[in-house]
């Protein structure tokens, strides 16, 4: 199935985590959305009772199976591509679909901050294996 | 904006991801070909559950057309 998309949307948003403007403008198979403050719409669009970013892969792979390619364009430049013809090992890891590819690291950098101030455990993992990994190589060394 | 009238309330609707799945499974019907205009269109999504809880409001001005393909009428 090959989902088409013709047209223009304006948005505004004003949620918990502050207000934005944007658009989506479809193009046939690609979706364009452009965002003021991608943060605030992040946090307006995953911030529910029961979303999370835990749907976007979800979200990823059922744009991808219609065919459509959706990018998501902050002030700084692209900030992701979602959907068809997208393969990243590295979306994978981070988002949980392959459908995902992260755009350049000064536009993606505000959302991440704000995804770790909003979710603090995101780090504990990653925390947790270095500790581990630290201590034993200092317990290795000793011996 | 002009909805579809029935279709979508065939299965039980949980939360915003299945209602979310079965709108959009439903837009691909095939053949479908569906004008969705917003004309100062106001969502408020609540954040938490009780009516005092955070929301963010959403407000929606313009058109999007979607059509889709009939797999099935190609093969």
């Amino acid at each position: 199935m090959a989902l088409q998309v013709e047209g223009t949307v304006s948005f505004t948003v004003d949620g918990p985590g502050g207000q934005s403007t944007g658009t989506v403008v479809g193009s046939g198979g690609l979706v364009r959305i452009d965002a003021q403050d991608p943060v605030a719409v992040w946090d307006a669009a995953l911030g529910s009772v029961s979303t999370g970013p835990e749907v976007l892969s979800t979200v990823a792979d059922l744009i991808s199976s219609e065919g459509l390619l959706v990018e998501v364009h902050g002030p700084d430049g692209l900030l992701a591509s979602v959907g068809a013809g997208v393969d990243s090992v590295l979306g994978r890891v981070l988002t949980g679909s392959r459908r995902v590819r992260l755009g350049r690291p000064a536009a993606v950098r505000p959302l991440a901050v704000a995804e770790l101030r909003r979710r603090p455990a995101l780090l504990a993992a990653p925390l947790g294996a270095l500790v581990l990994i630290v201590g034993a190589v200092v317990a290795l060394r000793r011996r | 904006m002009s909805t579809p009238t029935s279709g979508i309330a065939t299965k039980d609707v949980l939360d915003w991801t299945d209602l979310g799945k079965e709108m959009w499974s439903y837009l691909t019907g095939k053949g479908a070909a569906i004008d969705y205009t917003f004309v100062d269109m106001t969502v408020e999504v609540p954040r938490d559950t009780g009516p005092d809880a955070a929301r963010a409001t959403w407000k929606l001005d313009g058109t999007l057309r979607i059509t889709t393909s009939d797999r099935d009428a190609k093969n």
